[in-house]
C-alpha cells in the first residue's frame, strides 16, 4: 500500500484561498493537506476544518532580492516531505518554488478554474520558461501585427 | 410560465457574487410560480467554475459535460441547444457567456432571448472592467473596435512569455475575438436580443444604441443575513471606526483615496480609526487597523463594530453589494460617485456621495459624518430603509421581472 500522499497547498498573495483548499479537500480526501499561507492571511482555527496543517511563511513576498529568506522558505518546504505541490499562481517564482518543494508532482490552479501540471525538475523548468518566453513573445507580435493590420470595417 | 436559465459560469457552492444573484434571481421567479431550468456546464479538470453541487441548489438543473476552458463551441452550442429545447422554455435568460454568449445567442435566437450583463463584457473585451490608466475608459468595443482589439493585445501580450493571460482572454483568441468577424457577430447579437439586463444607467446609456429594451435591474441584498444593528455607544475619548470592506487590496476599490483622506483628518483629529479588510503593509499609518481579509460571517459582525461604512472604489463598479449590505446593517455609507454606487447611496440621505479619487471631498463627508451622531444615526436607518424596501431580494426581482419578461414575449 502506497504512503499517504502529502500536499502542500502553497496560497500565495490570495486572498480567498478557502475554495480552493476546500476543493484540494475534496479531491483527496485521504491525503495530508498542508496549507502554506503568508503571514498577513494567516487564518484562524477554523482552517482545520479543511486542512490537516498549517504552515506560515516568514514573509509575504519572496523576490530574489532576499536570497536568505528564499533558501529558508525552500529549507522548510523540503523538510515537510511534501508529494504533491500545488499553487495558485503561474509566476516563475512560483514554479521555483514547486521544484525546490522536492515534491515528486506539482500542478498549477489558476484563479480560471484550470488545472495544469507544472515542471519538478530543472531541466523541464529551463525548457518550459524558454519555450513560453520564445513562443510568448512570438504569440505577442503576431496578435499585435495583426490587429494593427487587419483592421475591423466602420460599422454603417 | 417556463424559464430557462443558461449560465457558463455557474458553480454551486458560489466563487463570487454572480452566481447567488443569479440563485436568488431564479429562486424568487420561482417562488411567483414560473418554472425554472438552469442549464450550466460541468467542466472537468476545473477547481473554481463548472462544479455544481445540485443537492444544494433550490433550482432543477440540466447540466452539459464539457471537457475544462476554452470551452469547445461548436460542442457547447450544440449541447446547450439540445439541454433549451428539451426543457421547451417560454423565455430563455442568458446569464454569464462573455465571448460565446454572442454564439449561444445566434443558436437560441428563435426563443425569446434575454440576456443580462453582470460587468461591462460587452463593451470592455479586455477584462470587462472598463478602467484604464486610473481611470473609467471612455471606449467601448462597440464604438471603437480597433482602439479596444490593440489594448486588448498590448495589455495581455506581455504575460503570454508567462502564460499569463486569464482564461476569458484565452476564450476571446479562441473564439476569434480579433477578427473582424467577431465584432460583427458582437454587435449584431445585440441588436437581435429581445432585452438586455444592464446593473446600472451609464451601460444603459452606452448600449442603447444598438438595443432599445435595455432594463435596469440593481441586485440586491438578503435583509435577513444583515440584520439593523444600532449604532454602537461610544464613551467620550472612544475612537469611532470607519470601515472599509470588501477587495482592498484591488486598486480599483479606491483604498488609496480613503487612506489619503485619513491622512487629511488626523491632521485635525485623532477620535477616528480606519478599519480595512488589507494585509498590513510596510508603510502602516497609525490611524489604521488592517484586518486582512475576513469571511462573510464576521464581515457581518464587523458592519455591527463600525460607525460609517465607505466604498471610495475609482471604477465604474457595475453594482456595489457592499454599499448595499452596509445599508442593510444599519450604516451611514459613504461612496463614490461611479457606476451603480451612485443610484444605492441617496446624497444626503443614507449617506454621501463625493467624486471618486478626491480626498478632500471624502475627508469632508467623513468629518461631518463624525462630528454629528444623529446624523449617522438617522442615515444608518434611511439606510437600512432603503435596503428593506428597494433592495431586498424578493422586492427586486418582483419590481423588474414582470416588466422584463413581458417585453419579451410575442
Amino acid at each position: 500500500m502506497s504512503e499517504r500522499e502529502h500536499i502542500g497547498f502553497y496560497c500565495g498573495l490570495c486572498p480567498d484561498f478557502m475554495p480552493a483548499l476546500r476543493e484540494a479537500r475534496r479531491r483527496w480526501p485521504d491525503a495530508r493537506l498542508t496549507a502554506i499561507v503568508p503571514p498577513s492571511y494567516a487564518p484562524d482555527e477554523a482552517i482545520y476544518a479543511v486542512v490537516d496543517d498549517l504552515m506560515v511563511t516568514g514573509r509575504d513576498a519572496y523576490s530574489p532580492l532576499h536570497p536568505l529568506a528564499v533558501r529558508q522558505l525552500a529549507a522548510d518546504l523540503r523538510a515537510r516531505g511534501f508529494s504533491h505541490f500545488i499553487t495558485l499562481f503561474r509566476t516563475t517564482q512560483q514554479r521555483i518554488l514547486a521544484l525546490v518543494s522536492g515534491a515528486s508532482r506539482a500542478e498549477l490552479w489558476d484563479m480560471d478554474s484550470r488545472i495544469r501540471p507544472m515542471e519538478v525538475t530543472w531541466s523541464g523548468l529551463i525548457r518550459g520558461a524558454m519555450r513560453r518566453s520564445v513562443g510568448g513573445r512570438l504569440r505577442y507580435l503576431g496578435l499585435f501585427l495583426y490587429a494593427c493590420i487587419i483592421r475591423v470595417p466602420r460599422s454603417r | 410560465m417556463r424559464l430557462a436559465f443558461v449560465d457558463l459560469e455557474f458553480s454551486w457552492p458560489p466563487p463570487g457574487g454572480a452566481q447567488i444573484h443569479l440563485l436568488h434571481d431564479m429562486t424568487e421567479l420561482r417562488r411567483l410560480g414560473h418554472e425554472v431550468r438552469l442549464i450550466a456546464p460541468l467542466a472537468e479538470g476545473s477547481w473554481r467554475f463548472g462544479r455544481i453541487e445540485e443537492e444544494a441548489l433550490p433550482v432543477p438543473v440540466t447540466p452539459i459535460l464539457l471537457a475544462s476552458r476554452p470551452f469547445p463551441r461548436d460542442e457547447l452550442v450544440r449541447k446547450v441547444r439540445a439541454a433549451v429545447d428539451a426543457f421547451a422554455p417560454d423565455v430563455v435568460m442568458l446569464a454569464f457567456g462573455f465571448y460565446l454568449k454572442a454564439h449561444l445567442a445566434a443558436a437560441l435566437s428563435d426563443y425569446p432571448l434575454i440576456s443580462r450583463y453582470y460587468t461591462y463584457e460587452m463593451i470592455c473585451v479586455r477584462d470587462f472592467l472598463l478602467y484604464r490608466d486610473e481611470h473609467a475608459c471612455p471606449n467601448s468595443f462597440l464604438d471603437t473596435p480597433n482602439r479596444c482589439r490593440r489594448c486588448f493585445v498590448r495589455f495581455w501580450g506581455p504575460g503570454f512569455p508567462q502564460e499569463g493571460t486569464s482564461g476569458f482572454a484565452d476564450e476571446f483568441l479562441a473564439n476569434g475575438g480579433l477578427h473582424p468577424a467577431f465584432h460583427r457577430l458582437w454587435v449584431e447579437h445585440l441588436r437581435n436580443l429581445d432585452a438586455l439586463v444592464v446593473t446600472n444607467e451609464m451601460t444603459r446609456q452606452r448600449l442603447e444604441k444598438y438595443n432599445d429594451n435595455i432594463h435596469v435591474v440593481p441586485g440586491g441584498v438578503s435583509i435577513e443575513r444583515f440584520p439593523y444593528r444600532p449604532p454602537p455607544e461610544r464613551e467620550p475619548g472612544d475612537k469611532k471606526i470607519i470601515f472599509m470592506s470588501g477587495r482592498a487590496d484591488d486598486q480599483m476599490k479606491g483604498f488609496h483615496t480613503l487612506r489619503r483622506a485619513g491622512e487629511v483628518l488626523s491632521e485635525k483629529r485623532d477620535d477616528f480609526e480606519i478599519w480595512v479588510t488589507l494585509a498590513k503593509p510596510p508603510n502602516a499609518r497609525p490611524f489604521i487597523r488592517y484586518l486582512g481579509w475576513r469571511e462573510q460571517d464576521e464581515l457581518r459582525r464587523l458592519y455591527g463594530e463600525a460607525d460609517i461604512c465607505v466604498v471610495p472604489s475609482v471604477w465604474e463598479e457595475p453594482f456595489g453589494l457592499v454599499a448595499v449590505e452596509a445599508m442593510a446593517s444599519g450604516r451611514p455609507v459613504c461612496a463614490s460617485r461611479v457606476g451603480g454606487l451612485q443610484s444605492i447611496v441617496v446624497d444626503g440621505e443614507t449617506g454621501f456621495l463625493f467624486t471618486g479619487d478626491n480626498r478632500f471631498e471624502l475627508a469632508h463627508c467623513l468629518g461631518l459624518m463624525l462630528d454629528h451622531a444623529a446624523l449617522r444615526r438617522d442615515m444608518g436607518m434611511a439606510g437600512r430603509r432603503r435596503a428593506e424596501t428597494v433592495y431586498d431580494w424578493p422586492r427586486v426581482v418582483e419590481r423588474h421581472y414582470p416588466a422584463l419578461l413581458e417585453s419579451v414575449l410575442p
